[in-house]
Parts: C-alpha cells; sequence; structure tokens
C-alpha cells in the first residue's frame, strides 16, 4: 500500500441538467461502419465516449439503458449534450492539449504582483488564469455558437476576476469567466490579441515577434514552420554576416522568412522591451505598431497579402483558405485521439463541407465528428492491417481532465494539495504522470498505460472511493453499507461506471473480495476496497 | 489486493511538439496570395478627425515633456541611496532580489532586478554615459512606485560633442512632474544630438504613448537655428480604430495630413519645438 503522503479534499460533483430520455420514433437501428477496418463500440459504450468527451462525466444509469434499449440513439444524446453547459470547460481542456497554453510558468510569476506575493496560493490560479484566457475564448465562442472565424476577429476576451485584477480589463465584476474587454488600445483580433496566448508564446526582444508567427500559423492554419526542410550547412555559412540582411536576402533564410516576417511585424503592439516585466507585459503598446516595418524590414501581410496591422490580421486569417480545414482537423484530432492521415482526407473533407455549410460554427462540426466511424471505432477488425491497428486509438485513456471531472461527479472528491488541483499541474500534482499535457515538455497526450500511471489512476481510485463511502457520493447513493452488496448493486455499479454488463466471473470475485475484507476491517473498509476496485477497471479508466 | 489492470507499453511521451499537423491540405498557395478570390480588402472606417486637430493632437505629446535618460538616471540613481543591507541585493549599481521582493530599512519594497552601467553624475545638469537594463519595481511605504521596465543607454562624447540613446521601455516614478510621472506612458526611440558652435541639433526616431496617446516621430531632425526649432519629418498620430493619420512635416513641421484610406485631409502643423529642444538640451549638458 502507497503511503497516503497526499492531503485530500472534497468538493461539489456539478448539477446535471435534464435530458429527454423520450424514445426516439421506433427502435434505433445499431450503428454500422462503412470502413470494413473499423468495428463500432456498442451504443452504450459509444454513449458512455461522447458524454467524456463534451460533458467530462459519464451518463447516468437511465442514459445508458435507453441507449442499450435503442429506444433512444447516442445521436439524440449528443445533441443535447453539446448543450450542455459543461461543454465549455471539457474545449477548454481539449482545447489545451492542441494549443498548450496552460502551462506551468510564464516569464512572469504571481508573486512578482504586490497583491499576490506571499501568497504560494496564488501560483496555481494565477498560471491557470492566464493560459486559460485564449481557450476559454475560443470555448465560449463555440459554446455561443458563433462562426469560429470570431477567433481571430473578436473584439473581447474571458477574463475572470483575478485577471480583471492585474490586467487592464473592463470586467463585470466577481470572479468568474465573463466576456471582458481590453482597455489599452489592442485591436479586435480574437485569441490574436490576448495576454494569454503571448505570455505563452513570447518573443525575445531580437526574435521580434517571429517565435510567435510559427505558433499561430502552426495553430490556425496548420502551416509549420518547423517541419520545413531547413540547410544548416548555409544557414552556418551566414553566421559572418549581418543575421537581419540574411533573412531578407539568403535564400536559405527566405524559405521561412519571407512569409513569416511580415506577419511578425503586424505583432509589434506587443513586442516588449524587457520580456521579462510586468508593465511591459501585460500592456499592449499601440505606439508600437509601426516599429514592426523598421525593424524587420518589410511591411505586414499575410502570406503575401498586405495587412495594415494587427486590426487587418484576423480578418485576413480567417478568409485564408487553410483555415477553416485547419479547425476541422484540429478538432477531429482532438477527438479521435489521434492525427488525422491521407486515408482520412475524404472523411475530412465531408467534415469540412458540415463545417462550411454550418457557417463555420464547431458545434455542428463536433456532432459530426462524434459520428464519424473513427471517433466511434472500439476494435480493428481481425483483417485490418498492422499499420491501422498501429494507427487506429479504438480504446483510449481518459484524460486526467476526464477522469477528475468523471470522478468528483461520481464520488464528490476532488484532488487538491496546498491550493493545486493534483491531476491539472505538474508543480505540485501528476499531470503528467497521469497521461497529461504540460504544453511545453509533454505536448501529446498519453496513449497507453504506464506504471506512473497506474499509480495516480491507483491512487485518485482509492481516496475517491474512500470519500465516497465516508461523505456519501453519487456512486453510493441507494447502497447499503453496512451490508454486503448485492448482485444486483454489483451489475448497477458495473454498468454505471462501465457501461458493460458485469461478467459473472468478475461478480465473484468483487464479492469474495469484499468478503475478505469485511472479515478483517469490517463492512465499510469492504466497500470502499470494492469501489477503488471498480474505479480503477480497465472499462472504466478508457472510453 | 486485486490488480485488475493489465499494465501495457507506455508510448513514449512527446519530446516535442508532435502536431505539426498533417499537411494534409495545407500546402502554401502557390500564388503569392493566400485568399481564394483575390486580396481582401477591409474598408477603413472614415477619418474622425480634421488635419488640424491631428497636429494639435501630436503636439499635445510634449506637454509634459519628453521621456529623457537623464531622468531615468537621476531617479534611479536617488533610490539607489535607500538600499540597507541585504535589500535589494546587488553590487555597486546592480540590483537584484528575490521572488516576491524585500523591504529596505527605510520601508521601501523593491522587487526585480536592474543592472547599471556608468559612473554617476555630479548632478543631474551634467549627465554621464550610462546604460541600464530594468525589471524593478520599487514602492514607497505611501505607495509611490518607481517603475523600470525596458534598457536604456546614453552616450555622450565630449570630443565630437555629439550624443546618441536609446530608450525602450515602461520607465515611471509616480511622484515625478514630467514624462515619468505619466501614468501607462511607455517609449521606444532612438536619438542622436550635437551641439555645435551654439546650434544644437536633434535627430529622432521611434514611437511614443504618454497613457492616452499614441505617437509615432519618424526621422524627425530638429535643429535650433532652423524652423524656429520645430521639426522636421514624418508626424503619426494611432486612431482607436488601429489606423493611423500621418502629417508629412517636411515644411518646418507643416504638411499635409493624410488618413489611412488613402485621403488628404488638409495641411496642418506640428508645435514640438520646446520639448525637443528640453529633450536636446538635457542630453547636451554631459558634454
Amino acid at each position: 500500500m502507497i503511503v497516503l503522503w497526499l492531503a485530500l479534499a472534497c468538493g461539489t460533483p456539478a448539477p446535471q441538467p435534464g435530458v429527454s430520455l423520450a424514445p426516439d420514433t421506433g427502435l434505433v437501428a445499431l450503428p454500422t461502419s462503412s470502413d470494413p477496418d473499423l468495428v463500432l463500440l456498442d451504443p452504450a459504450r459509444l454513449a458512455r465516449r461522447v458524454s467524456l468527451d463534451l460533458r467530462g462525466v459519464l451518463p447516468d444509469v437511465d442514459e445508458l439503458d435507453v441507449v442499450a434499449a435503442r429506444t433512444v440513439s447516442v445521436e439524440t444524446l449528443s445533441e443535447a449534450w453539446l448543450d450542455d453547459p459543461r461543454l465549455e470547460e471539457r474545449l477548454v481542456r481539449l482545447l489545451a492539449e492542441r494549443w498548450h497554453t496552460r502551462v506551468e510558468e510564464f516569464l512572469v510569476r504571481y508573486d512578482e504582483y504586490p497583491q499576490l506575493a506571499g501568497d504560494p496560493t496564488w501560483a496555481y490560479p494565477f498560471q491557470r488564469a492566464v493560459g486559460e484566457e485564449p481557450l476559454r475564448l475560443m470555448a465560449h465562442i463555440v459554446v455561443e455558437d458563433r462562426p469560429w472565424d470570431d477567433v481571430v476577429t473578436t473584439d473581447h476576451t474571458m477574463a475572470n476576476g483575478l485577471l480583471a485584477e492585474l490586467w487592464p480589463l473592463d470586467h463585470p465584476g466577481g470572479e468568474d469567466w465573463a466576456p471582458s474587454t481590453y482597455t489599452d488600445g489592442r485591436p479586435a483580433a480574437g485569441v490574436l490579441a490576448t495576454n494569454g496566448l503571448w505570455w505563452r508564446y513570447y518573443t525575445t526582444l531580437s526574435n521580434y515577434n517571429r517565435g510567435r508567427v510559427a505558433a499561430i500559423s502552426r495553430l490556425l492554419v496548420c502551416e509549420d514552420y518547423a517541419g520545413r526542410l531547413v540547410s544548416l550547412t548555409e544557414s552556418e555559412a551566414l553566421g559572418e554576416g549581418d543575421v537581419e540582411d540574411a533573412l531578407r536576402e539568403s535564400p536559405t533564410c527566405m524559405g521561412c522568412h519571407s512569409s513569416l516576417d511580415p506577419v511578425a511585424a503586424a505583432l509589434f503592439g506587443f513586442w516588449p522591451a524587457n520580456e521579462y516585466s510586468i508593465e511591459e507585459l501585460q500592456t499592449y503598446h499601440p505606439d508600437r505598431e509601426s516599429l514592426g516595418a523598421d525593424l524587420l524590414g518589410v511591411e505586414p501581410a499575410w502570406y503575401g497579402d498586405p495587412i495594415y496591422g494587427l486590426n487587418e490580421l484576423g480578418a485576413h486569417i480567417a478568409r485564408d483558405p487553410r483555415f477553416a480545414p485547419c479547425a476541422v482537423e484540429s478538432f477531429s484530432s482532438l477527438l479521435w485521439r489521434r492525427a488525422p492521415t491521407l486515408a482520412d482526407r475524404p472523411v475530412l473533407d465531408e467534415l469540412e463541407s458540415t463545417f462550411e455549410g454550418g457557417e463555420r460554427r464547431v458545434k455542428p462540426l463536433l456532432a459530426a465528428i462524434l459520428q464519424t466511424d473513427v471517433y466511434r471505432a472500439g476494435a480493428v477488425s481481425a483483417d485490418a492491417s498492422d499499420e491501422r491497428l498501429q494507427t487506429e486509438a479504438t480504446l483510449r485513456l481518459q484524460s486526467p481532465d476526464q477522469l477528475a471531472s468523471s470522478v468528483a461527479a461520481l464520488t464528490g472528491f476532488v484532488w487538491t494539495w496546498e491550493g493545486f488541483d493534483q491531476l491539472d499541474n505538474d508543480v505540485l500534482g501528476f499531470r503528467v504522470l497521469a497521461g497529461g499535457v504540460d504544453g511545453k515538455s509533454i505536448t501529446r497526450a498519453q496513449e497507453s498505460p504506464g506504471m506512473t500511471w497506474w499509480l495516480v489512476v491507483q491512487r485518485l481510485a482509492e481516496a475517491a472511493a474512500e470519500h465516497a463511502v465516508a461523505q456519501g457520493g453519487a456512486l453510493v447513493s441507494g447502497l447499503d453499507l453496512a451490508a454486503p452488496p448485492s448482485e444486483a448493486d454489483l451489475e448497477r455499479l458495473f454498468w454505471w461506471l462501465t457501461a458493460t454488463e458485469l461478467p459473472a466471473e468478475h461478480a465473484v470475485a468483487l464479492m469474495a473480495l469484499w468478503e475478505s475484507v469485511a472479515a478483517d476491517d469490517g463492512a465499510e473498509r469492504a466497500w470502499i476496497t470494492v469501489l477503488s476496485v471498480l474505479l480503477r477497471d480497465p472499462l472504466f479508466v478508457t472510453t | 489486493m486485486l490488480l485488475l489492470l493489465t499494465l501495457g507499453c507506455v508510448a513514449p511521451a512527446a519530446p516535442i511538439d508532435p502536431q505539426p499537423s498533417v499537411p494534409l491540405d495545407t500546402a502554401e498557395p502557390e500564388s503569392e496570395s493566400a485568399q481564394d478570390d483575390g486580396p481582401l480588402e477591409l474598408e477603413v472606417p472614415p477619418a474622425e478627425l480634421t488635419a488640424t486637430e491631428v497636429a494639435s493632437a501630436i503636439s499635445t505629446l510634449g506637454s509634459a515633456g519628453l521621456p529623457s535618460p537623464v531622468e531615468v538616471q537621476e531617479v534611479y540613481l536617488w533610490r539607489l541611496d535607500g538600499r540597507s543591507g541585504d535589500c535589494p541585493q546587488g553590487s555597486e549599481a546592480n540590483v537584484t532580489t528575490p521572488f516576491g521582493g524585500c523591504v529596505a530599512a527605510d520601508g521601501w519594497i523593491w522587487s526585480g532586478i536592474a543592472e547599471y552601467a556608468g559612473e554617476p553624475p555630479e548632478s543631474p545638469e551634467t549627465p554621464k554615459s550610462f546604460a541600464l537594463l530594468g525589471d524593478l519595481e520599487v514602492t514607497s511605504p505611501e505607495g509611490d512606485r518607481l517603475v523600470l521596465g525596458g534598457q536604456i543607454s546614453l552616450e555622450l562624447d565630449a570630443d565630437s560633442d555629439t550624443w546618441a540613446t536609446d530608450y525602450a521601455g515602461t520607465w515611471s516614478w509616480s511622484l515625478a512632474d514630467g514624462w515619468l510621472g505619466l501614468a501607462g506612458a511607455s517609449a521606444v526611440y532612438s536619438a542622436a544630438g550635437s551641439r555645435q558652435d551654439g546650434t544644437t541639433t536633434l535627430t529622432l526616431d521611434g514611437s511614443f504613448h504618454d497613457g492616452s496617446l499614441s505617437v509615432r516621430l519618424d526621422e524627425v531632425v530638429v535643429s535650433s537655428a532652423v524652423c524656429g526649432g520645430e521639426p522636421v519629418g514624418r508626424f503619426e498620430l494611432r486612431d482607436a480604430s488601429g489606423y493611423w493619420y500621418v502629417l508629412d512635416g517636411q515644411d518646418c513641421g507643416c504638411g499635409p495630413v493624410g488618413w489611412a484610406d488613402g485621403t488628404t485631409l488638409g495641411e496642418a502643423c506640428v508645435s514640438l519645438a520646446a520639448p525637443l529642444a528640453d529633450l536636446a538640451q538635457a542630453m547636451a549638458g554631459g558634454l
């Protein structure tokens, strides 16, 4: 048994909004795959995957029952879940896996602000508030069913009470995240005008925003400068001359810099005279907008199209023919849990048609992605090639945030320590060990179970089970914790937690475990043990 | 205890960004334009100011004086006299503090770092060459703040009677009367000057934000011997829309005022002789 060295805290599960379970007309047809290599999940297991992806919680038993009975389709439930208020939080976490802004440190620390210095419990809220600003703006645009173009053109951001206290923001008040407006004269440019994005993708004085352009190019139009071939031999030969001249004149450099530098020239309102100074970083500098053209020797442009500056950049990005396909690929990749391949092109084309037909609103796109075979796959057929077997993510680990939210909803347990969410940070927590993305050293979610992942899951399951029994979480509602579980109890619990019927031998093993522990430590401990085992069942910790 | 989970092989963590997104349909367009239907042309809103109003606004830039490295040098070295014991740490005129800052014996709170190179001047009227890099905030017990955010250098050459300065960043002292006292002010500029036979000249290029106005002085030249000390050059004023007005003041600070949509609003003159002369004089005092 691992020594219990972590402080445990409790929380209240989020309220479940009502979802109509009125039956669809007739018996819902079982989904079939148009891809012979893929075997689709059964409806209950698919509903479970969708619920975790959109809401971060398991379907309740009633929801599982109706989809298993095929009286309500998964699509019907999905449609309702796309309007669930928890979607916004899930999108923040999903988008973080791609945008990488929920990092552990920025060039400015919380304790450089006099208001926060001396109180270490501000460290975690500060990091997350800064990193989540652009993510919450994007998530808010999605749940408001606005066009994705707004991500680069809208005139507001999202801020909470902490950011509103620190930065030049007009915020409606209170501590919650809410649409807010910067008061320092920055243009309307969506995430491109957020401190959070540029604190993550900072620039040095001499880099002149070029790294930032590489980031937005990759994130918004899927054009990755890092993927371009560079002749290091020729680059090194340039060392004796003026670097800035070489960037403009050498064919070796121009391959990237001819398109990169003109975009960088539009970002000089965010160019700090000292990249560690709060005053320089938190405030937009409208007077510096035109310095870019002087310092870089090029006029602002977006891939060849002249732009006036940041005030026009977003509109040009949104009109770029790569913008919509990139959004489709990005959301598909996040929900498929794998990168798209060339073989996905026809599916992506269809998704793009849906996206464009829906005026680039993301909710219809998400609904369409949820119906793709790749998303619904639960296995690869025996006849599939090894390459296909390696490519598809048919069994997916719950991400750390999914684990945290699903366990919290079931047991009321929220794992914190010194103000740090244990499954959401790496300074005083286990985000990466639990398979998560830290946005700097780890940029892709873990795909297979590992030892550290297992240790975190085990500890989470133990603590959550103990909390549920002690505090009466939803998971134990209706159970007699002074008596052994009935077969029906175990079947219901297993169905709820895994969307799978309990195998007979498994039921026997669980009952034997309960009796064994109860004999030594009593009924309560026996229940804790059984529940902790269920909460780390392979079918629970995966989707 | 039952170990129900079979542990599998762990996919190695990605050390570098793996999302170089699939270049499925993302090849850079062959044409110069990234747009499907030709370049996107956005409508520029109509100008809200007249030519005279533009010139007038630009002329207010110097009403509190222009940012001077000499003033920064003076206030920084004055405050450094408050150093006590280990707060702030650092040798000579350099400063380092721990994260979270430290409190000096006089109650001032120091937070950040500063690196200073150069001899201290005997008086503010006779500055000496120096360089200062700052990420520092010093707060008095009453809440008055000295902020150093950026880098400044001043080089004086008494042999040739010339000087040059680079001033970049947010530098403020809340009790100052001039530019340093303006809330939210910052600037990035380079300037060079000389004093020959009683004539002071100054060339300046850079941008200024005084807390409300954003102004660009583009290759501005001023001489005490011509145009009554008024500058010659391009003067730009930023509109709230993100577009700029441009006053092409090649005629002693007078000239046509253009708007971002290409229209000319008329002719007007800026009046910046006094603040530019003060700035030049402050530096020349050290020659």
